[in-house]
C-alpha cells in the first residue's frame, strides 16, 4: 500500500535562480499541516463532545446515524458517537506513530547506513544483507505478523514500524557515504587526524542530513497510510480509540446510508497526506536552490 | 553476463536463507500453541504432549530448524491448522485468483500511468500536466482501501456497473473494481516518474541533434526519449509485479477477493501460524525473484551494471 509513495527526481532545471528563502509550497503545507497538527493536539479542547460517547440521541429510532444538525455538527457514527469530535481526535495516533517511527527509523538509518557506508567490508556486507532482507518481505503481512507477536499497542506499533521503515534511510544514506568519501575534505580530515568516529559525526553525517530529511518526510507519508492499512485490518490501533483509518474501517457497511463517514476521516488523512509529501518536496527544492 | 547472474543469484539465495530464518523465529515467537490447537478445547495433556511430539516440538531449537529447512527444501511448508491441508497447497490454490488482481493491477498502472506521464512531460505546464500532477499528488496519498470503498461505494453501489466484491464469472467484470483500486496508486507514482524522467532526457543535446535531422516531435519521443525511460520501467514493473503476487491483503480484503491476502488476513484472525508464515515467505519468495529478474534485466540493458 505504502510502497506507491516514493521519491521522485523532478526535473532539474540548471538555470534556476538562486533562492536563499523556503519556497511558497513550503511554507503553504506547513502552515497546512502545523493546523492539522495544532487542532488535533487541542482536540479535547475544542471537540464539541467526548469523542466516546455513544448518544442515546445519537441515532434515529431505525437505527441509522443522524445527518448534520447544530448539536452534532457532522452528525453521528454508528453507534451514535459524535462524528465531528472523532475527526477532531482522530488524527492523534495516527500522528503519533507516523512521527514517532520516523524519527527512530531515520536515526537507525543513518547510523547504520553511515557505518557501512564508511567503512565497508563484512560490516557493509551485514547492513545491506539485512535491508535486503528485510525489503523482500511482503510489507503489510510482515508487518501485521510482527504486530501480532507484540500486540498492538501504540509503542509496540512505533517499534514494529521503525524496524521495518530504517532500511530505506538506510540504503540511501549509504550510497551518499560512499561518494562523499571519496571526496576531498574527507581525505583532508583524515590528514588531520580525525578518528572515524569524528570522522562520521562531524564530517560525513551533517553532509548526507538533507537527504535523511527528504526521506524522514516520506517515510512519515508512508507510515501514516501503513497505519491507516493495519487499522483497517485490525491489528492497528484498538476500538474504541478514534482514528481516522479506524474509522473508515468500522464505517465500511454504512456508506449507503452515510457516505460522510467515510468521506471525511479519508479527505482528513489525504489532506495531511498531501501536506506532508509537498513540505518535503518544498524543502528539497529550497535546498537545491541553494546549494546548486 | 553469466558470472554476474550467477553471482546475483547466489546473493538471492543467501536472502532467502536469512528471509526463511526470520520467518522461523518469528512463527516461534506468535502466540498461540500450535499443538493445543489442533489438539481442540477437550483434549487431555497426554493428547496435547503426543501431539507436540509428532510436530516435533519439544525437540532443541537448533533441532527444530534444521527440521524447518529440511522441509522447505522439500517444498513442505507444515500444515495448515485451520484447513488441516499443506500450507503450500492451500496457498496455491488461491494464487490464480491474486496473479488476475496483479496482472490487471498492472495493466491499469500503464494504461494510466504512462500515457499521463508521457503527455505531462511533453506539455509540462498545459492543463493536462497540470490536472493530472495535481491528481496524481492526490491519488499517491489516499489509503488503498479507502479507494477501494470509495470505488465500490460509487460503481457497484450508486450505479451498480460492477458487483459488490467477491469473485465470479465473467472475471473481467469482477476484477475490474479491485484491480483499479490496486492500479491507481501505482499509476499517480508512474505518472511522476515517466513525467520527471522524460523531463531529464529532453533538454539533452542528442535530443537537439535528433531534432535538428529533421525528426518530428512523436519520431524523436518513441526512438530516443522512450528507450532512456525503459530501464526505470521496467525496474518499476517488477518491483510492483513482485509486491502484488505476493498477495495485496487489504485490497483483498475490501473486495473479498479470494487470492492469497484474503486467506492471509483469515488465517490472521484465526492465528493459523503455519499459513501466515508460509504466505510471509511466499511473497518474499516472490518479491526476490522479481528483484533477481529486474537486475538481470538491467544487465542486459545497461551493461555498466555488469561491470560493477
Amino acid at each position: 500500500m505504502s510502497a506507491q509513495i516514493q521519491p521522485v527526481e523532478t526535473e532539474t532545471d540548471e538555470f534556476k535562480p538562486r533562492r536563499r528563502r523556503p519556497n511558497a509550497t513550503f511554507i503553504v503545507f506547513s502552515i497546512v499541516l502545523l493546523t492539522i497538527v495544532v487542532v488535533t493536539i487541542l482536540a479535547p479542547w475544542i471537540a464539541p463532545h467526548n469523542p466516546d460517547k455513544l448518544f442515546a440521541n445519537g441515532l434515529t429510532s431505525s437505527g441509522v446515524p443522524l445527518g448534520p444538525r447544530p448539536e452534532f455538527p457532522l452528525g453521528t457514527d454508528q453507534f451514535g458517537r459524535d462524528e465531528l469530535s472523532r475527526l477532531l481526535w482522530g488524527g492523534r495516533p495516527a500522528l503519533l506513530i507516523s512521527f514517532s517511527s520516523s524519527i527512530l527509523a531515520s536515526i537507525c538509518g543513518i547510523i547504520l547506513g553511515t557505518m557501512a557506508g564508511y567503512w565497508g567490508g563484512w560490516i557493509d556486507t551485514v547492513i545491506s544483507r539485512f535491508v535486503n532482507v528485510l525489503m523482500s518481505f511482503p510489507l503489510t503481512l510482515f508487518a501485521v505478523a510482527m504486530v501480532l507477536i507484540v500486540s498492538p499497542s501504540i509503542l509496540n506499533l512505533i517499534i514494529v514500524i521503525s524496524a521495518i521503515y530504517w532500511t530505506y534511510t538506510a540504503r540511501l544514506v549509504r550510497a551518499e557515504i560512499l561518494s562523499l568519501r571519496e571526496q576531498e575534505f574527507v581525505t583532508a580530515a583524515i590528514a588531520l587526524g580525525g578518528s572515524p568516529r569524528r570522522l562520521m559525526t562531524h564530517h560525513l553525517m551533517p553532509n548526507v542530513l538533507d537527504t535523511v530529511i527528504v526521506r524522514f518526510v516520506l517515510t512519515v507519508a508512508q507510515v501514516f497510510l501503513l497505519e491507516a492499512g493495519l487499522s483497517y485490518l485490525g491489528v492497528g490501533v484498538q476500538p474504541p480509540t478514534p482514528d481516522w483509518g479506524l474509522m473508515i474501517a468500522q464505517s465500511q457497511n454504512y456508506y449507503g446510508s452515510d457516505p460522510g463517514l467515510i468521506l471525511y476521516p479519508g479527505l482528513a488523512i489525504v489532506v495531511t497526506i498531501v501536506a506532508v509529501t509537498q513540505i518535503g518536496e518544498g524543502y528539497r527544492l529550497w535546498k537545491r536552490g541553494i546549494h546548486s | 553476463m553469466i558470472r554476474f547472474i550467477a553471482r546475483r543469484l547466489g546473493w538471492s539465495l543467501v536472502d532467502l536463507l536469512i528471509v526463511v530464518s526470520i520467518t522461523f523465529v518469528l512463527t516461534y515467537l506468535l502466540p498461540g500453541d500450535p499443538a493445543r490447537t489442533i489438539a481442540g478445547p477437550h483434549a487431555t495433556v497426554a493428547d496435547v504432549l503426543r501431539i507436540r511430539r509428532q510436530l516435533g516440538l519439544d525437540l532443541p531449537l537448533y533441532q527444530q530448524y534444521g527440521r524447518y529447512l529440511w522441509n522447505l527444501l522439500h517444498l513442505n511448508l507444515g500444515t495448515s491448522i485451520e484447513y488441516g491441508t499443506p500450507v503450500l497447497a492451500t496457498i496455491l490454490s488461491k494464487f490464480a485468483a491474486t496473479a488476475e488482481l496483479a496482472l490487471t493491477g498492472v495493466i491499469f498502472e500503464l494504461i494510466l500511468g504512462l500515457p499521463l506521464g508521457i503527455y505531462s512531460a511533453k506539455r509540462r505546464g498545459g492543463i493536462v500536466d497540470r490536472v493530472s500532477s495535481a491528481a496524481s499528488l492526490a491519488a499517491v496519498a489516499m489509503p488503498q482501501f479507502w479507494i477501494g470503498i470509495l470505488l465500490l461505494f460509487a460503481f457497484a453501489f450508486k450505479f451498480g456497473w460492477f458487483p459488490l466484491g467477491g469473485y465470479g464469472s465473467p472475471v473481467v467484470w469482477y476484477v475490474f473494481l479491485p484491480g483499479l483500486t490496486l492500479g491507481i496508486g501505482g499509476a499517480a507514482y508512474y505518472q511522476q516518474l515517466i513525467r520527471s524522467r522524460i523531463l531529464d532526457v529532453l533538454p539533452q543535446q542528442y535530443i537537439t541533434t535528433a531534432r535538428s535531422k529533421g525528426l518530428s516531435e512523436w519520431q524523436v519521443m518513441i526512438r530516443h526519449v522512450i528507450p532512456q525511460v525503459l530501464t526505470t520501467l521496467i525496474t518499476q514493473l517488477g518491483m510492483d509485479a513482485g509486491y502484488f503476487m505476493a498477495g495485496v491483503v487489504v485490497v483483498e480484503t475490501v473486495f473479498g477477493w479470494p487470492g492469497i491476502g484474503l486467506q492471509a488476513w483469515n488465517a490472521i484472525k484465526a492465528l493459523d501460524v503455519p499459513l501466515i508464515m508460509g504466505t510471509v515467505l511466499f511473497g518474499a519468495f516472490w518479491i526476490i525473484m522479481a528483484n533477481l529478474l529486474v537486475d538481470a534485466v538491467y544487465g542486459v540493458l545497461d551493461p555498466r551494471i555488469r561491470v560493477k
